[in-house]
């Protein structure tokens, strides 16, 4: 093991470091008190994915057998109870597992919703909106109980309802326009919502979830146009754009991801543009070596001058 | 001044304490940089190397040759940053040396054998030895593993008992107090990673083996590494050896899966209930104590993992079991989510 006792001793003797601090630090360093709230919220959330695998397994193996009503009810009988738990719990003393039965809640839901439309058809053609319904009902659910993690699963889907969604990962090939246009308006609609979230309610706790969802949304998006030939260039420049845009927003709110975020999906950009131009392998090879060279020097002093300066 | 200069054991603490508290005397001359920072040099510096190595090939420089310059180059240039610039625990001069050591042992005639391995594996242990870096040593444990694995068709309990040994040595080695962050990092790490690669290199030796007669000896070793493990960690209140202890048990109930004849969503749905079943009843218990485990609300290095796995786990992925129809066709729909259901967690699939 390792303890930096002596050393926290040391400070509190000069004066350095006051008392309280430096006994519960001393505590934690010698191991006297130990917390393991963070690996029980970790085995809890274990629990609750292996329920929700198990039951989503359970829906689809036995559909014939059960009948769609009853899997209908059954699991929109487990989220309703799973909420009104959450519900119940919310005014009292805070518990290792309030999160995840708000997540378990959540998940059946969705799955319900999903299996519902699946199933029935209620909205015919128009099928796709059960998406904006389950964003919907999950944004409240995240507003209500101040969920982070609730908040990205309607994020989510938000940008299935779109079309953005992984099972569609052939369709960056197949209509790269589309796909990168859904891309752009999703990623406008989460910073639209992250604006007016910021406005409505000054000490939000969702603003980083939505920077990131939004980041990395309008970054595919100009990917999937510079993946494709037709596009290229136009995707490229859209990815260096945002990569400066990322690298000033990073640099303003002093958070070193979006300054990666910058180098890295900007290098990949460039790199695309300008390996399309060169038609050697071996100046391909040589610009892959100095690019990738001066993306990691561009990195290192980006982000020590951003450290420096916070 | 050293012949491989590195930060000395007083620099080390006091860069763990500045990263305790910091700007409480965490200054040191080292440069270190976050582990998202880390791994994302490591990336670049392997794609750098690979080009280097790439470009000297298609300049038709024999590949002794093109080793021996990427090698040089690439060490060089490690060491440059760590003397020069006191580089030390950026991802940066890690990969540098790795990617060196492993592109010198292409100088030598590759002979096709499994004991290539070893050589590999003395290349990270001696990248891992001079930059102190944990990564670089369960690299070369890996490594021996994946040979040990390799030498035979039913090695499997074997494979399991060894690296089980060394999660048990790095265990019972991080009851000493040590004084470098470095070692501890490394035993932490060996004690952690070690029972899931013997593990997995059994999967990999599957066909191999021996069915029923094998799968009770993994899940034995399993359990008893586990209940080791569990102990020493409960004796000394060391985390990483908890978190070895419950990844050694989940790993012996999904060996054991096949021993109980319920469908799988039954053992899933079972599994589950009893794993937040244990969280449950471990925070009851402890709630209210003020000494030794507790379970205090503290922000949780696992947290921003858990949100990002919750969100990959969630997003759709997979086809929906095939039945029968019901509802009108959607003839007219144009995207690939067609006929089946799901999105951000009402996945079909799951």
């Amino acid at each position: 093991m390792l303890s930096l006792e002596p050393e926290l001793i040391l400070l509190r003797n000069e004066g350095l470091l006051d008392d309280a601090v430096a006994t519960r630090l001393i505590a934690s360093e010698s191991r006297e008190i130990v917390s393991i709230y963070p690996e029980l919220r970790l085995l809890t959330w274990a629990g609750v994915m292996l329920i929700a695998t198990g039951v989503g397994l359970y829906i689809t193996r036995h559909l014939d057998d059960i009948g769609p009503l009853a899997i209908a009810a059954g699991i929109g009988a487990a989220s309703i109870t799973l909420y009104a738990l959450a519900f119940w719990k919310r005014g009292r003393k805070v518990s290792l597992v309030d999160d995840y039965i708000l997540l378990l809640a959540a998940l059946l839901a969705s799955a319900d919703l999903g299996y519902i439309e699946y199933h029935y058809h209620l909205l015919g053609a128009n099928w796709s909106l059960h998406f904006l319904f389950v964003a919907l009902l999950h944004a409240a659910t995240a507003y209500y109980f101040q969920s982070r993690m609730v908040l990205s699963l309607s994020v989510a889907a938000l940008a299935a309802w779109l079309g953005i969604e992984r099972r569609s990962f052939e369709m960056i090939f197949e209509a790269p326009v589309a796909t990168a246009g859904r891309a752009f308006v999703c990623a406008a609609i989460v910073v639209a919502w992250r604006v007016a979230d910021r406005l409505s309610r000054p000490a939000t706790t969702f603003s980083t979830l939505f920077d990131h969802f939004a980041a990395n949304l309008a970054f595919w998006g100009a990917l999937t146009l510079a993946v494709h030939r037709e596009t290229r260039f136009a995707g490229c420049a859209i990815g260096v754009v945002l990569a400066i845009a990322s690298m000033l927003y990073g640099q303003r709110t002093r958070q070193g991801t979006f300054v990666i975020y910058a180098w890295v999906y900007g290098m990949i950009a460039l790199d695309i543009a300008i390996c399309n131009l060169l038609a050697d392998f071996a100046l391909i090879t040589l610009y892959l070596l100095v690019s990738t060279i001066a993306a990691i020097v561009g990195l290192f002093i980006t982000h020590a001058r951003m450290r420096s300066a916070s | 001044m050293s012949v491989f200069p590195a930060p000395t054991v007083s620099e080390e603490r006091a860069g763990a304490l500045g990263r305790l508290l910091p700007g409480a005397r965490g200054e040191t001359p080292w440069r270190h940089r976050g582990i998202v920072l880390r791994v994302v040099f490591f990336v670049l510096v392997v794609i750098a190397v690979a080009a280097l190595f790439g470009f000297l090939t298609i300049l038709q420089i024999p590949i002794r040759g093109c080793a021996l310059v990427t090698a040089a180059s690439a060490i060089g240039t490690a060491e440059y940053l760590i003397r020069k610039h006191r580089f030390f625990g950026t991802g940066v001069e890690s990969s540098l040396w790795l990617c060196g050591t492993f592109a010198f042992l292409f100088v030598f005639p590759s002979s096709g054998k499994v004991e290539a391995l070893l050589a590999f594996a003395a290349a990270a242990a001696f990248s891992g030895w001079r930059l102190r870096n944990a990564f670089c040593g369960v690299l070369a444990a890996l490594l021996v593993v994946a040979y040990i694995a390799g030498k035979g068709q039913d090695n499997a309990p074997r494979v399991m008992i060894a690296t089980s040994l060394v999660a048990i040595a790095a265990g019972l080695a991080l009851i000493r107090i040590w004084k470098r962050p470095s070692t501890e990092r490394l035993f932490a790490a060996l004690a952690v990673v070690m029972p899931v690669a013997g593990y997995v290199a059994t999967i990999a030796l599957h066909e191999f083996r021996t069915e029923a007669e094998s799968i009770s000896q993994i899940a034995a070793i399993l359990v008893s590494a586990g209940v080791i493990l569990l102990v020493i960690g409960i004796v000394r209140r060391d985390r990483a050896l908890l978190l070895s202890a419950m990844l050694s048990f989940a790993m012996a109930a999904i060996e054991m899966r096949d021993f109980f004849a319920y469908t799988a969503e039954s053992k899933l749905i079972g599994a589950g209930v009893v794993v937040a079943a244990i969280a449950l009843l471990l925070s009851r218990i402890l709630r209210n104590r003020t000494r030794g485990f507790v379970v205090t609300p503290i922000r949780g290095r696992y947290d921003e993992a858990i949100q990002i796995a919750g969100v990959l786990a969630v997003a759709p992925h997979g086809t929906p079991a095939q039945h029968a129809h019901t509802g009108p066709e959607l003839s007219d729909s144009a995207t690939a989510t067609d006929k089946s259901f799901g999105g951000a967690g009402s996945g079909g699939g799951f």
